[in-house]
């Protein structure tokens, strides 16, 4: 943005400097009004007290992050213990968003490393084909894959057939089908930023490690993997991230039991049963967890850049 | 200078899919010399080298490095080092471990690799970089990295393809003097790939000359521009004049030739291989600075007579275009010092004398 100020001239406020503000106008309107305000409103409410039909009474409580961290029992008047319940459904989201966002790298790079080395003519195909399925709407494709892995699905009746299973393989309501809709849903957000830093990356420069006696798998490892690096934590953090608040996959795929912070929060939304202030507390949870891991990145990357 | 062979390339063939990159090519390069590969674009220099580094395979022939056949050797194996066109720097790297990195691969203990990379470092003349990265570095310096990379792990041969083509004139002529120091502390064969005359003569101990995919000559810088073995050879090589001409009479390769205008000359065939018959058609080939001009106080006729056309200054000297009656141009130089007064206008006759014994005969 400093480049669009001609010269460096200490009189400030240039014609320029001035219009760039006035241009930049919506994009601040846009931000503030869809983005800083809601957050706001998330965190006054997490510190209201709740109405029992949904929705809030406008008076100072603490109650909804009391709730998520302290047991103090049903009446409230034993020893202040953990609760685990709500700490241990954030534990699952992490650990979910962390293995989605492994396999996802573990898939996605070679298949960006795979398009960016194609010739510049079939790239575009290739990128469209790993884009094609994601027009359809992410409910339907979450419950099309509902049906496809149940006991009595194409998945387990092929399986059969095939003489490799003998009887069905239950994955509907477990972890692992959480998982594989997690992967399933996020996984273009790793190929996609990836391949745009492989296809930059100079090729040259893995013949120059040849030259200098790198096998090929060093070579890749000491040259490819760090110059790409920016693009794979791009990947990362745009799975990791929405992994972590997905509630389609979790609550479409893995049941009751497999519960994730997503469909938690989307709970204490949802009818008269909700509690707003306790899901805008998870919900200002969630978000310090996530801002922390951005910390870590740019940490990171200003550590890298150095 | 009774050395080994380095490199030794014998009926070397290269194939693109239908196109022939290189044509038979056969090379004898020897120990610690400065050996260049000259030829202009797409003739198969870069080819070549990659085909010595081992980028590329042959489609036919043999490549012995020390005696050793290399063909099935991979890149990463070979003792020898590229210096590339776009020096390759590792970006992520700083300059001390993009030298470093050739030396760790070697598996060469910390302590000595440090040491290696300093006194590397030195040889260029970059010490006071050595924290930078590439990113941070001029042209020039990158240059300098690029080849103190590629000299860390002592390679027994350095390749280096158009190193200075992406510098600006001055510093490339820099370059070139600290590039030949180099070469000689060093005490490594540099192969060294250009399209620049310049570059080439001045640095080389020998040359190729190459051209479509083939080697047209072999020699040191002297041979190559006094000497050229054919036509392609003296056109690229400095300015030539090439007249038409025919073999008259020969006494070995000693050649009496005809010239336009019927007068006749004395010319040598430099390509002592083949024997030319009398009558058998090509070119007389002579130096601009190898023609004179006669002035009307010389009282004589030289071989050649024409109109003078154009005058071209060129600080030193003057060139100057003469139009001989068949149609044919020849330039000449004449030095500003001596001749500036009587320099003959545009429109003037004037007759040409060829200085003896620095005419040549090619064939086409
Ligand atoms: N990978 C390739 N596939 C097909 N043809 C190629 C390939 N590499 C080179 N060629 C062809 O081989 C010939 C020689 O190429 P090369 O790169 O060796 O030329 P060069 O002498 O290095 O030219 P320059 O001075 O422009 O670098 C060219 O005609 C080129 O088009
Ligand atoms: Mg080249």
């Amino acid at each position: 943005m400093a480049g669009f100020n001609p010269g460096n001239n200490a009189s400030g406020g240039s014609v320029f400097a001035d219009m760039r503000h006035r241009l930049l106008m919506p994009s601040w309107i846009t931000i503030g009004v869809l983005l800083v305000i809601p957050v706001l409103l998330m965190l006054v409410y997490s510190f209201l007290t709740k109405e029992f039909r949904g929705g809030v009474i406008w008076e100072f409580s603490l109650a909804a992050y009391d709730q998520f961290f302290f047991d103090r029992g049903l009446f409230g008047d034993e020893p202040v213990k953990i609760e685990w319940t709500y700490l241990t459904i954030f534990a699952r989201s992490i650990v979910q968003a962390a293995l989605a966002t492994f396999f996802c790298l573990l898939i996605g790079f070679p298949t960006a490393y795979y398009i960016a080395t194609r010739p510049a003519s079939t790239r575009a195909f290739w990128l469209f084909m790993i884009t094609v399925p994601y027009w359809v709407n992410l409910l339907i494709r979450t419950v099309s894959m509902k049906f496809l892995i149940r006991d009595t699905g194409p998945l387990n009746h092929w399986l059969m057939q095939a003489g490799i299973l003998s009887e069905p393989l239950h994955l509907i309501n477990t972890n692992i089908a959480v998982q594989l809709g997690l992967f399933y849903s996020y996984l273009p957000f790793m190929v996609l930023p990836i391949y745009a830093s492989v296809e930059r990356f100079d090729f040259a420069l893995l013949e120059a490690a040849n030259d200098l006696y790198a096998k090929r798998w060093t070579a890749m490892r000491r040259i490819l993997i760090p110059v790409v690096k920016p693009g794979i934590i791009a990947g990362c953090i745009l799975v990791f991230v929405p992994s972590l608040g997905a509630f389609l996959a979790p609550d479409l795929l893995g049941g009751a039991k497999n519960f994730m912070i997503g469909s938690l929060i989307e709970e204490q939304f949802k009818g008269s049963a909700g509690n707003w202030p306790f899901g805008a507390a998870a919900s200002m949870i969630l978000l310090s967890l996530v801002l922390l891991v951005l910390m870590f990145y740019a940490r990171s990357d200003a550590r890298s850049a150095r | 200078m009774g050395r080994g062979v380095a490199v030794a390339l014998s009926h070397v063939r290269k194939q693109y899919g239908s196109a022939t990159a290189l044509h038979d090519v056969s090379l004898t390069i020897h120990d610690k010399e400065f050996f260049t590969l000259l030829g202009p674009s797409g003739c198969g220099k870069t080819t070549l080298l990659r085909i010595i580094a081992g980028f590329e395979s042959v489609s036919d022939g043999t490549v012995q490095l020390h005696g050793k056949e290399i063909a099935d050797l991979p890149a990463n194996a070979r003792p020898v080092n590229t210096v590339f066109q776009q020096y390759s720097l590792f970006p992520h790297m700083s300059v001390t471990d993009n030298v470093l990195f050739g030396l760790q691969m070697r598996k060469v203990p910390a302590a000595k690799a440090r040491q290696r990379v300093k006194a590397m470092l030195e040889l260029v003349q970059l010490e006071d970089f050595a924290q930078r990265m590439p990113a941070q570095l001029s042209g020039g310096q990158q240059q300098r990295v690029a080849l103190a990379r590629a000299l860390a792990p002592e390679p027994e041969v350095l390749l280096l393809d158009e190193p200075l083509s992406a510098l600006d004139l001055k510093l490339r002529q820099a370059m070139r003097i600290e590039l030949k120091q180099i070469q000689e502390e060093a005490g490594i064969t540099f192969i060294f790939v250009t399209h620049d005359q310049e570059e080439a003569l001045t640095l080389s101990d020998r040359i190729a000359v190459m051209s479509a995919g083939a080697i047209q000559q072999v020699g040191t810088s002297h041979d190559i521009y006094e000497s050229p073995v054919n036509r392609f050879v003296a056109d690229f090589i400095g300015e030539s004049n090439l007249l038409e001409s025919r073999v008259l009479a020969h006494d070995k390769h000693q050649l009496t030739c005809a010239l336009p205008g019927g007068a006749e000359v004395q010319a040598q065939l430099s390509d002592t291989s083949i024997e030319l018959p009398v009558g058998s058609s090509g070119y007389v080939c002579v130096r601009p600075e190898k023609l004179r001009l006669l002035l009307a106080t010389d009282q004589r006729n030289g071989v050649l007579q024409g109109v003078v056309g154009r005058h071209i200054y060129l600080g030193t000297d003057t060139q100057l275009v003469v139009h001989l009656p068949d149609g044919q141009r020849v330039q000449l130089r004449c030095q500003n010092a001596q001749q500036n007064a009587q320099l003959p206008e545009p429109g003037e006759r004037v007759s040409l004398d060829i200085e003896p014994g620095s005419a040549r005969f090619v064939s086409h």
